[in-house]
């Protein structure tokens, strides 16, 4: 655990974040993946649920990213930032061995966000409502029954109908968006915020899946040139909020 | 490179260059199927995944760079051809054309021992 060397100074919150990765390096301007549209009308992105293995690597449509950093769980590590009711910082009582028992595996005062950085569509300007896509984020769970892959599954097998979202609601999000020159505009869409949820621990790839969307007979494509994931930290002992949100 | 599994369906899909499974011995950990109990965190592996590797060209063309480079880096390429022995340039060429054949193979393995016979 981290050298606390003054208690009952501070209680500020914290963040930190990471970065998904393209290509050996995080996605950004210069270095983003592109990501086709599956669907080019009607509702079929709009009422997409995952049904069978071909819905989770339509050709041309998905870019898998790489964690380079870990998730916000804590199974081993077992060193927990203040805040949890029962996972304490293991120095306070003065033991730093009280960490070895008694902890409950999960720190639940974690808090996450997620934000990215889209182009969506092949043209600039096209109003708000015109360029809109729906995109899908999964992980891999290693490890775990066919740990490889997007989709849950047990010794029975793979299970299509549950994928593994990166977090709650992350299987349908509609975004807009706009390709002025591939990124001359640009701005940060949130994603999620403040969710109270948590990134396994073996999650080491993401998996964007471009679902399309009704206006979309040209193709709307996704291109990903920032993509942030925040882990806040909650600012005192026991605390169940933070900012005003509840975690 | 392609993790697929039963039915098809495509797990990680990430060039080669850029995977952390480099190795048959990085596979088989990756196969590895784990049961937890939530309460203590202890593992035990219960099983291994079914799944295979689809090599794509760009990890063919990768990995087959790599092995040239290994011996034979640009500099030192280069110096051979410019003022190497007749019998240095027919070495390299030998070793560079064994490696690009095995590229240009069907469905080359980098891990089924044919890449690796392939010696200077």
């Amino acid at each position: 655990m981290g050298i606390r060397t003054k208690q009952d100074t501070g209680y500020h919150p914290y963040v930190f974040e990471i970065e998904p990765w393209w290509n050996g390096s995080p996605c950004r301007r210069g270095n983003y993946p592109s990501i086709n549209a599956r669907y080019t009308s009607g509702t079929s992105a709009q009422n997409f649920v995952f049904n069978d293995s071909g819905d989770y690597s339509p050709s041309g449509c998905y870019a898998d990213l790489d964690l380079q950093w870990p998730g916000n769980s804590g199974w081993y590590g077992r060193n927990y930032g203040q805040g949890g009711t029962s996972n304490q910082l293991n120095h306070t009582g003065g033991n730093s061995n009280d960490g070895d028992s008694a902890a409950t595996p999960f720190e639940q005062r974690y808090g996450m966000s997620i934000w990215m950085d889209l182009r969506v569509g092949s043209s600039p300007h096209p109003g708000y409502s015109v360029a809109k896509t729906y995109i899908a984020i999964l992980r891999n769970a290693n490890g775990a029954h066919q740990g490889g892959s997007f989709w849950n599954a047990n010794a029975g097998g793979a299970i299509y109908t549950n994928p593994r979202q990166m977090i709650d609601g992350t299987e349908r999000i509609a975004v807009n968006g706009d390709n002025y020159g591939n990124g001359l505009y640009r701005g940060w869409s949130c994603i999620a915020q403040y969710q109270n949820a948590s990134m396994p621990m073996n999650a080491t790839t993401l998996r964007v899946i471009n679902l399309g969307g009704p206006n979309n007979s040209a193709g709307l494509q996704v291109k990903i040139q920032g993509f942030k994931i925040i882990y806040h930290i909650a600012p005192v002992l026991g605390a169940d909020r933070y900012g005003g949100f509840n975690l | 490179m392609k993790l697929v599994y039963p039915n098809g369906g495509i797990g990680v899909h990430t060039p080669y260059e850029y995977s952390d499974i480099k190795t048959p011995e990085d596979f088989e950990e990756h196969k590895k199927v784990f049961e937890f109990d939530e309460e203590t965190g202890t593992g035990t592996l219960v099983g291994m995944d079914d799944v295979t590797i689809e090599w794509e060209l760009e990890d063919i063309n990768y990995i087959a760079g790599k092995k040239i480079t290994a011996v034979y880096p640009e500099h030192k390429q280069l110096n051979i051809l410019r003022n190497g022995t007749t019998e240095q340039q027919e070495e390299m060429t030998t070793y560079i054309d064994a490696v690009r054949d095995w590229a240009n193979s069907q469905n080359p393995d980098p891990w089924d021992g044919v890449l690796d016979a392939i010696q200077p």
